[in-house]
């Protein structure tokens, strides 16, 4: 009988066989009868549950944005709208849910950034009271016992609902947003240097630029770098500010590289002690990927294209390191609408200095259908997986692939995380939908109820190991 | 042989006598319908109305000149019907008189592609019907006019096919769900010109021809029109735009053999875009650098940057303009809309204007919405399955014809209209402008 290893305390939920049920306790015949019978029949359910949780029995709400996280304390967490326009953050190891925003009126509440650091939970939204919108901070400190009071981040700047945010050991919280000012829309930031309890006033970090509408926040240890795509003179910039006293002061606005129109992904990360930023632009020519690194904390900037990106259409894109310096840059795309989508990953393994070629992931013979919003995770030990919503059944189902050689080699065919063309499941695409916990995986989905990806959808907590498929 | 000499001297002599006006540079009339179509499941209804009275018949005489109308199709080249797709073109005349009306489907599903509704008095000339002879599926537009010699003779000093003589719609029709979309054909004032030598059929928008808006134009007379659009969620509503580029003064290809003003060209080559922020200043009429994109209902951006080619007539999905990227995000947000549209001159021919494409800058632009009648918005189906249908079987669908005219009107002459900010537009009447406010609270 197998018992799951790993750092994470078995989940009863869909590991109903745990050491528990393995003990064989010494008893008369018909009491060890009676319960060998009573073991396998937990087994067998356990086999048909195994890998599978749905979250939110009573739906959850596509629209807006869900998170999957890791505290590092062996905790999942995971937060997401309800059907009735609640915000949910649940502890899912624990069992813990949370209502965060139980005074809104349906509808009010949109966006959402969650972040997790150690025992602490932060969720930021947007409300609409009395035609302000607001943003508000809510977080638990006690790994989801309790819940905080609401903070007021801002009600004057006018924010719109995509919010990033960051935080680190040292209780250093940003938040980062775009708001509206006479047509202008610059982005806004706050700081916290207590775990969120208070916040700074609002602060324009785009003065002098115009349109800066995807705000781009990489916090770690050592401060806080913002990055936006931005507009001055009618020429646009992929402009970049950094602080290193817990948002006190910021430095001047560095302008990285005149660039062309990017469209929603901007992606930073940190490699050792090089900084990367990855965005997706269009010139005349068409769309391509470009970047830019650095090697003192964002001084100077070295930029690059992704040639193999060139005329590339994308639907989702994802940027994820390991610790050995590998970047693995994955994306959903064709190149003209004719095509469908397919799924592909770019590999650098010197830290960006070069990259490799366009490495298709799905292995599957028939170009007639789409792949689209990979998600992929990559370990130090050279173990990369990749998840992607898969349409060869008709149906969007979900397919996995998975490298032990840091991504240069593949299985030879795909493997199905669910029985084919029997659900509806996909993947939001724009946060990242998978994480590895000890030697398991775990990925959010969205399985629809119904054909119609328009109708209600439940949200949905795999796991797997990459072996197995479940 | 005296009987013959007789009529002759006789018709001669009516014919001088019956004199229509005479207007030395007077136009005759034409009428554009931007986009027909035809498939397996689609037909295009056509009417057409002609008000200009032959000599003959003001005289009482047998047809001099049988052929009174002229209609021409300009039809994509094959059953893809690409979007940079040449078109090919089909014409024929028709028999006509005044206060006359035609009607007929352009798939020849009614009446073989005869005049329909007991009507005896059209029929096509040198042609076995009306219909565009072509296989399915097909999309073209359509010009009518009756600059005919039934009409006018300088020689003779008369001319009745004057501008304004022509009318048409057209009733765009599925037949297996029963949706039907229509439009009133584009009529461009100042007519066409009569000379024999020069067949030019000009719809353009130079000198505000369009009276109505039709053309949406981007040129360097200072058209810098726009329209605003608004667009439904994706998911579930389709969002189409047919364009139709028309040429312009100032066509460019071919290495300069394409013509000026005139519409009977096969490829016609403009760029469409969506432009969330286009300048509201008329020094610029690109739309600006970042400002390509669309707004959200709840006033979020999504920029991006295509520029999409088009030649002849296309009809092309929303995400075509917007790219996978842009068109995803706001699929998967469940919003609705709304950008404006652009036009931009075409690219297809190179730096260097060879061709093949004749470059334009104009062109006429229509929204089509379609849903399925078991659609749900917000709780509730689109249709409410009217007689038990199952309203899966039904689909409810819409046409917007884009317009903008930077043409002033009375109203605006007035004294007391003419602060009003749409008349003071360089950007036409039909564009809507950010128009912000100060707190009075300070900043």
């Amino acid at each position: 009988m197998s018992r799951r290893e790993g750092n994470f305390p078995p989940y009863f939920f869909f590991t109903i066989h745990k050491t528990g049920f393995c003990k064989r306790e010494e008893a008369t015949g018909m009491i060890r009868i009676l319960l060998g019978a009573l073991i396998w029949i937990i087994i067998l359910t356990a086999s048909v549950f195994a890998g599978d949780l749905v979250i939110t029995p009573e739906g959850s709400d596509r629209y807006n944005p869900v998170h999957i996280k890791a505290d590092g304390k062996g905790n999942l967490w995971t937060a997401y709208y309800d059907l009735k326009g609640m915000i949910h953050i649940r502890n899912i190891t624990k069992n813990k849910d949370l209502i965060v925003n139980e005074w809104a009126k349906k509808g009010g509440s949109n966006g959402l950034s969650f972040h997790i650091q150690g025992e602490h939970a932060f969720a930021v939204w947007r409300e609409v009271e009395g035609g302000l919108r607001k943003l508000y901070l809510r977080a638990t400190h006690d790994g989801g016992e309790t819940l905080s009071d609401p903070v007021l981040i801002d009600n004057r700047t006018r924010a719109f609902t995509r919010i990033k945010m960051g935080s680190n050991e040292k209780g250093e919280v940003f938040i980062l947003w775009y708001g509206e000012k006479r047509s202008q829309y610059p982005f806004y930031e706050v700081h916290s240097s207590d775990f969120g309890l208070t916040f700074s006033e609002p602060q324009n970090l785009t003065t002098g630029y115009k349109e800066s509408i995807y705000p781009t926040l990489l916090v770690d240890e050592k401060g806080a770098h913002m990055f936006s795509y931005s507009i001055r003179d009618n020429k646009l910039y992929m402009i970049t500010r950094k602080t290193i006293d817990g948002g006190i002061t910021w430095t001047e606005p560095l302008e990285i590289k005149e660039i062309g129109v990017v469209t929603l992904f901007i992606e930073p990360i940190r490699v050792g002690n090089r900084l990367h930023v990855f965005w997706y632009n269009g010139y005349k020519y068409g769309y391509i990927i470009e970047s830019a690194y650095s090697d003192d904390e964002g001084k100077t900037w070295k930029t690059t294209a992704l040639d193999e990106t060139r005329g590339l259409d994308f639907e989702a894109m994802q940027v994820i390191k390991d610790l050995a310096g590998n970047i693995y840059l994955s994306f959903s795309a064709h190149r003209d609408i004719s095509e469908k989508l397919n799924v592909y990953i770019m590999k650098s393994a010197d830290n960006g200095e070069t990259w490799s070629k366009l490495i298709p992931l799905r292995h599957y013979p028939f170009e007639n259908t789409h792949a689209q919003s990979p998600a992929i995770s990559a370990a130090d030990s050279g173990e990369v997986v990749a998840v992607w919503a898969d349409y060869r059944n008709i149906r969007s189902n979900l397919y996995m692939q998975y490298s032990k050689d840091f991504g240069t080699t593949w299985l030879e065919k795909d493997i199905p995380l669910e029985e084919p063309g029997r659900f509806n499941t996909s993947l939001y695409p724009y946060t990242n939908s998978i994480l590895k916990a000890g030697d398991r995986y775990y990925l959010l989905a969205q399985r629809f109820r119904s054909d119609y990806i328009m109708q209600e959808a439940d949200l949905l907590l795999l796991d797997f190991k990459p072996e197995a498929g479940k | 042989m005296r009987s013959k000499v007789f009529i002759s001297v006789f018709v001669a002599l009516t014919m001088l006598l019956c004199i229509g006006a005479t207007v030395k540079d007077a136009k005759a009339d034409a009428l554009m319908f931007p986009y027909v179509v035809r498939s397996t499941t689609v037909t295009t209804l056509i009417s057409v109305v002609n008000t200009a009275e032959s000599v003959s018949e003001a005289c009482g005489l047998p047809f001099s000149y049988p052929g009174r109308l002229h209609w021409e199709y300009f039809y994509k080249e094959s059953i893809a019907n690409g979007q940079t797709e040449i078109c090919l073109e089909h014409d024929f005349d028709s028999t006509s008189s005044k206060d006359d009306m035609v009607t007929f489907d352009i798939a020849g599903v009614w009446n073989a592609g005869l005049a329909m509704f007991n009507d005896l008095g059209s029929i096509p000339i040198f042609v076995a019907d009306f219909t565009l002879p072509v296989d399915n599926p097909r999309r073209a537009f359509l010009l009518v006019d009756n600059n005919t010699n039934a009409y006018f003779d300088d020689d003779a000093g008369f001319q009745t096919n004057l501008d304004g003589t022509l009318y048409g719609e057209a009733m765009i029709i599925e037949r297996e769900s029963g949706a039907a979309v229509g439009y009133i054909a584009y009529n461009a004032v100042g007519g066409v010109k009569n000379d024999d030598t020069d067949l030019n059929l000009a719809f353009n928008d130079d000198d505000h021809r369009d009276i109505l808006g039709e053309v949406i134009g981007d040129d360097d007379t200072g058209e810098c029109e726009m329209s605003p659009i608004t667009i439904l969620p994706p998911a579930l509503v389709t969002t189409k735009l047919l364009v139709t580029p028309t040429g312009s003064s100032n066509n460019d290809g071919k290495d300069g053999a394409c013509d000026s003003n005139n519409q009977r060209l096969p490829d016609l080559n403009v760029v469409v875009r969506l432009c969330a922020s286009p300048n509201e200043d008329i020094d610029d009429c690109d739309c600006p650098a970042g400002g390509g994109g669309i707004w959200n209902n709840t006033e979020g951006k999504i920029s991006f940057s295509v520029n999409k080619n088009i030649v002849c007539v296309a009809a092309d999905v929303l995400q075509a303009f917007m790219g996978a990227t842009a068109y995803n995000s706001f699929y998967s947000s469940g919003k609705a809309g709304w950008t404006y549209v652009d036009v931009d001159r075409g690219t297809l021919a190179g730096s260097v204007n060879e061709g093949p494409f004749c470059e334009t800058d104009e062109a006429v632009i229509m929204k089509v919405e379609i849903a399925e009648g078991d659609t749900v918005f917000n709780g509730a189906t689109v249709t409410d399955a009217p007689f038990g249908v199952d309203n899966a079987n039904l689909v409810v669908n819409n046409l917007v014809w884009l317009r903008n005219n930077r043409n002033y009107i009375d109203w605006c002459d007035d004294d007391t209209n003419n602060d009003n900010w749409r008349c003071d537009s360089d950007r036409g009447l039909n564009f809507i402008h950010n128009q912000t406010a100060d707190c009075p609270l300070g900043p």
